[in-house]
């Protein structure tokens, strides 16, 4: 559950269209954090787009890397991910 | 679960618990780790020295540039669960696409699991309901786990299972690194 609104896929094409996007990015598993966001799909598309390019493809960093400053990032802000 | 690179879960929760001291990482990662804890801390006392810390590892601005990108947008997903109430879980497996790597290896479980007959009560009786036994695989990418592995991130606790689904789920929560 989110503090704000959210819409489904038959509300709005928009969350329609980014549902199928995360479903392309995550197989099914879509961190809620996601979800929460949908009120305003444009935003959440630019922030996937984002994602995949930062976290999903490799570029200057390994995933390992990658991975740990995630993980060392939670652990200081005390958020367990 | 075996992956071609990275680190089970124990072995980051050593590397996190002493970055400097840690035998597991490289002068890079060091560097970076701290780069990262002091910018999540207090991004404001960030220096120019900090940075030419981190050049002289050997690391490209390229590199140094997108370790800030990937610390500062794991900021801000905090910040954005945190805010709207949302757990912050299941970001990490974002990295390297494992969501899609998890979901794939999950359908080859409950896939595997398709003939078996629940509620399965015992470790014995799990093993014995997939086609191979403990050497069926599943595998996505260079993300590869065996029955037998995957029994191993199993407790008592954890039986009896009602369905394949639950199978799959208890394993999968247990295998993110």
């Amino acid at each position: 559950m989110s503090f704000i609104k959210t819409l489904t896929p038959e509300e709005s094409p928009g969350v329609a269209r980014a549902n199928q996007t995360m479903q392309e990015m995550f197989g099914g598993l879509v961190p809620q954090v996601f979800t929460s966001m949908n009120l305003r799909p444009d935003l959440l598309e630019a922030l996937l787009a984002y994602v995949k390019r930062l976290l999903i493809e490799d570029h200057a960093l390994s995933r390992t890397t990658k991975e740990l400053i995630a993980a060392h990032v939670s652990q200081v802000n005390s958020c367990d991910y | 679960m075996a992956m071609a690179q990275g680190f089970t879960r124990e072995q980051v929760e050593s590397i996190l618990k002493d970055v400097n001291g840690s035998d597991l990482i490289d002068e890079q990662t060091k560097a970076i780790l701290n780069l990262a804890e002091k910018a999540t801390k207090h991004a404001y006392k960030v220096t120019p020295e900090d940075i030419e810390g981190l050049r002289g590892t050997g690391l490209s601005d390229e590199a140094i540039l997108e370790a800030i990108h990937v610390t500062s947008f794991f900021n801000y997903m905090d910040r954005m669960a945190d805010t709207t109430g949302t757990p912050a879980e299941g970001l990490r497996e974002m990295v390297g696409g494992m969501q899609a790597a998890f979901a794939e290896i999950r359908g080859q479980i409950v896939g595997a699991l398709a003939g078996a007959s629940f509620p399965i009560a015992t470790p014995e009786e799990l093993l014995a309901a997939f086609p191979d036994g403990a050497d069926t695989t599943c595998q996505s990418g260079d993300i590869k786990m065996t029955a037998g592995e995957a029994g191993g991130l199993l407790t008592a606790d954890d039986f009896p299972f009602e369905s394949a689904e639950q199978v799959a789920d208890t394993i999968l929560s247990r295998a993110a690194p």
